[in-house]
């Protein structure tokens, strides 16, 4: 279990000015629990994940490992790094270069805090070295490894005294982008069959829907989010998370009607929409509609729905392998679609879009 | 008083040094020249000849009436000497000669910090070779060439040995000889006017550093570094590599072959005369054994060995003490520290041993005249130089290596012995080697500081020379590169080891 309550923390930067990089941040990993903070660079979840590690000092809250509590603002607690019980992958991996692949690994039982006899310690990095299947390589120096093998060697030395908790900063992003895809499953895969609580930070939102059990969504030091992949995926707490976890097409409008069944209308410039609500929304009320580009589809002129059809003109199509990728002018603006290939659409083609109000989600201006 | 024969000299030498350095870097770095992966090692050699040495191998080479080259000139029919080394257009040669091995790294760096994508993108509007060269590799290249410029200046300006050996005949004086003559060369010492030459000195050479500090900034508007392996294109000779052959041949001759035959040549003879047959069977090492068997010869070496091995080991250790309060802590006053280990690096040698010679005359102490004032002014000279090893060595060091030992559970000095160390040492034992073998080289401190009993190699070389015994000052001067060829060596086969870490 990792627990973070309240988390303050402010840097000066070079011209004096003080920038609050974390402002107020608090979750909870539970036991085996595989845990994201997504966001963009300079929201603070390298920095929340330093001050559990122990690498930064907060000003403010409390952080509890396991059942340790490592920092409080309030009782003056501060566990230094070395006593705090985790293992850590670095982005840069961090592996030694005056060592082998063995010193490398066994360097948290021999120099570490929980250092064990020398017949321990060969056969728990051997261990190790086979959960990575890096068994063959443990006499190689560290600087003849390549990217991905270095990055194996990190988590076999993070997991080498079996901590409880693992914390993983950005891992993957130095890998290429077919080993990265490799990686992702591979290493859920391993936290789950270890039944380690992991706390993995990262800036891409593929990663982080693929792997966790439950993310949580960073911005300008503070978690704007937190739930399941797929309920941040379909009902985005606001503007921001639905344009940085996939695309979106947003459309503003005023509350007209609603309420009723989670069912609201909303009336746009060119017509009404039927919506699934949001939460906190009152009639009269400025809000966008968001919907998701998959989720527009393409009616045929005989049987159409009831509700929810516009006119579109479809402007550009680009065929990408699994889909067609188009840009359509409906309602006063051009919509991003994405169709199955055997849609028949063609630019200058004039098309009913179909916009089902289950898929179109009230949230919040962008404030 | 010297201000515009030491502007001559300095521009002059700079010219030389830029169009010798510029043309082979050029060569080395942008052309389809075969074996030109031989240029760099042949522009290195002559940096195990101390300027003092390569002063004394062009005495032998021009001097007026006996030197090699005068009279090969005359052998050819011509009247007079070629070249007299007791002048102006000598010292312009020496010292240009000197200096072209850093003017071709530091232009060899300038070239290669280019992104080659903006030649290419120029390629690919259509432009000829030539007109890439004209209009967008040289201008690009132009604020680079600019500061190195300043700084082979800045360099002729400081720089003492060849100015002294070569421009005292003939009375030709610049600011390093004239501090030497008011200090160390009249009697009573003239302190007032040597102090007064240094800060001049002191002055010239800070504010052509300011001005260089300049141009960098402005040269790094222009470095686009591409991380990407590119290679630039390289330009086809064609006729002209017979040309380019004869050029890097005509260099490796002036720069290496001939300075040390010379060298060689007149060691063995007791005294010195051209090259032939004759001169040959009255050959000798008689000079080497004179210079071994000379009595304080045992305590020079001494001494010099105790100020190279405690000025590097004591820079060192200073150094990357320094380094790492600098850029791994954040403790007030560390900016202040970076800027006073910068600091001498601005200062020319001569001027450091300047200040120390007054300082350590103005109160009682038992370091005048001794070895240890030497070694703590060049401990002072070449902090700069020990720190570059170690700041780079240490920002080399990924912070991510040091937390990985404290998140395994190291604590503080197990850290500091079991990773910090071990990832040092070569930085240290790199730059070690390179303080020790600038401390063995450069007269400049030392023949300011030095007493009866400390004399060091440079220095003594200088006064074997100085009473009238080339055969033995070129024994001397041939042990000596000896030494610094060994030393060297030894650096570039440990920096060679020290790359494997640097690939991690």
């Amino acid at each position: 279990m990792i627990k973070v309550e309240n988390l303050k923390k402010t840097f000066v930067s070079h011209d004096q000015t003080s920038v609050q990089a974390l402002s107020g941040i608090t979750f909870q990993v539970t036991d085996g629990e595989f845990y994201t903070l997504l966001g963009p660079s300079g929201c603070g979840k390298t920095t929340t994940l330093r001050c559990i590690a122990g690498f930064e000092e907060p000003e403010e809250g409390e952080i509890w490992i396991e059942d340790q509590l490592v920092y409080s603002s309030r009782t003056h607690v501060n566990v230094p790094t070395p006593k705090r019980n985790f293992g850590i992958v670095f982005q840069s991996y961090a592996i030694w270069p005056h060592m082998n692949v063995y010193d490398n690994v066994a360097f948290p039982l021999v120099h570490g805090r929980h250092r064990v006899p020398k017949k321990e310690v060969k056969e728990r990095v051997m261990r190790a070295l086979q959960l990575i299947q890096l068994e063959g390589l443990a006499d190689r120096p560290a600087p003849f490894l390549s990217g991905g093998q270095q990055q194996r060697v990190a988590l076999a030395r993070a997991l080498v005294h079996e901590p409880r908790v693992l914390l993983l900063d950005e891992p993957l992003s130095n890998l290429d982008a077919k080993l990265r895809e490799d990686m992702r499953f591979e290493i859920r895969e391993l936290c789950k069959r270890l039944n380690i609580t992991s706390l993995y930070v990262t800036h891409d939102q593929m990663e982080a829907l693929t792997m966790s059990d439950r993310v949580a969504v960073m911005s300008a030091g503070q978690i704007v989010q937190e739930g399941g992949s797929f309920d941040i995926y379909k009902s985005p707490a606001n503007q921001f998370v639905a344009n940085f976890i996939g695309l979106a097409n947003f459309l503003p409008g005023v509350v007209s009607a609603g309420n009723k069944n989670g069912w609201c209308e909303v009336k746009t410039g060119s017509g009404t929409l039927r919506c699934t609500l949001g939460k906190e929304t009152a009639v009269g009320q400025n809000v966008l509609v968001m919907i998701r580009p998959e989720d527009l589809t393409v009616c045929d002129g005989s049987n159409l729905p009831d509700c929810n059809v516009v006119d579109g003109h479809v402007e550009t199509v680009v065929f990408t392998g699994e889909m067609l990728d188009c840009w359509v002018s409906a309602l006063n603006q051009k919509l991003r679609m994405k169709v199955h290939p055997s849609i028949s659409v063609a630019p200058e083609k004039k098309v009913h879009l179909y916009l089902a109000p289950e898929r179109c989600r009230v949230i919040a201006e962008a404030p | 008083m010297g201000v515009s024969s030491v502007i001559l000299e300095s521009a002059g030498s700079t010219t030389v040094a830029v169009l010798l350095g510029g043309i082979l870097a050029f060569l080395t770095e942008r052309t389809d020249l075969r074996f030109r992966h031989f240029i760099p090692a042949i522009v290195m050699v002559p940096l195990i000849m101390p300027s003092v040495v390569k002063g004394i191998a062009w005495i032998f080479l021009l001097s007026p009436r006996i030197g090699l080259l005068n009279q090969a000139w005359r052998g050819l029919g011509f009247q007079g000497p070629l070249l007299s080394a007791y002048s102006m257009p000598a010292m312009i040669w020496v010292e240009g000669i000197s200096m072209s091995t850093l003017s071709f790294l530091l232009i060899g760096a300038t070239i290669r910090r280019m992104d080659p994508t903006l030649e290419e993108a120029a390629f690919g509007s259509g432009a000829s070779t030539l007109k890439v060269l004209a209009r967008v590799t040289l201008p690009l290249l132009v604020p680079g060439l600019a500061g190195v410029i300043l700084l082979l200046f800045i360099r002729g300006i400081e720089s003492f040995e060849v100015p002294m050996l070569l421009g005292f005949n003939s009375r030709i004086f610049v600011f390093s000889t004239n501090i030497y003559y008011s200090l160390r060369g009249t009697f009573p010492p003239d302190y007032g006017l040597g102090f007064a030459y240094s800060m001049t000195l002191v002055v010239l050479t800070v504010g052509a550093l300011l001005l260089y500090q300049k141009t960098l900034s402005h040269s790094e508007r222009y470095t686009v570094v591409s991380g990407k392996g590119y290679r630039p294109r390289l330009i086809m000779l064609g006729p002209w590599r017979y040309t380019a052959w004869a050029f890097v041949g005509f260099y490796a001759f002036i720069g290496v072959l001939l300075p040390l035959f010379i060298l060689v040549w007149s060691s063995l003879l007791p005294f010195y005369r051209a090259p032939s047959m004759k001169a040959l069977s009255v050959a000798s090492f008689a000079n080497y054994v004179k210079v071994v068997s000379a009595g304080d010869f045992w305590l020079v070496l001494k001494n010099t060995a105790i100020l190279t091995g405690v000025t590097s080991v004591g820079i060192m250790f200073v150094a990357v003490l320094a380094s790492w309060f600098i850029h791994r802590t954040t403790i007030r006053g560390r900016k202040l520290l970076d800027f006073l280990m910068f600091l001498p690096y601005a200062v020319s040698g001569m001027a450091i041993g300047v200040a120390f010679m007054i300082l350590f005359l103005s109160f009682d102490n038992p370091l005048y005249n001794t070895i240890w004032i030497i070694v703590l002014a060049y401990m002072v000279n070449y902090l700069p130089i020990g720190s570059r090893f170690t700041h780079a060595a240490v920002v080399q060091i990924h912070k991510e290596l040091e937390e990985a030992a404290w998140a395994s559970g190291a604590g503080f000095w197990r850290t500091l012995r079991v990773i910090w160390v071990p990832l040092l040492i070569p930085a240290l034992v790199n730059g070690a080697l390179y303080v020790g073998i600038l401390t063995m080289k450069v007269l400049s401190i030392a023949v300011l500081l030095y007493g009866p009993d400390s004399t060091v190699l440079s220095v003594y070389l200088w006064r074997v020379w100085d009473a009238g015994n080339p055969g033995e000052s070129a024994a001397l001067s041939v042990l000596l590169v000896f030494v610094l060829g060994t030393l060297t060596l030894l650096a570039r086969r440990l920096a060679r080891g020290s790359d494997v870490f640097k690939e991690a």
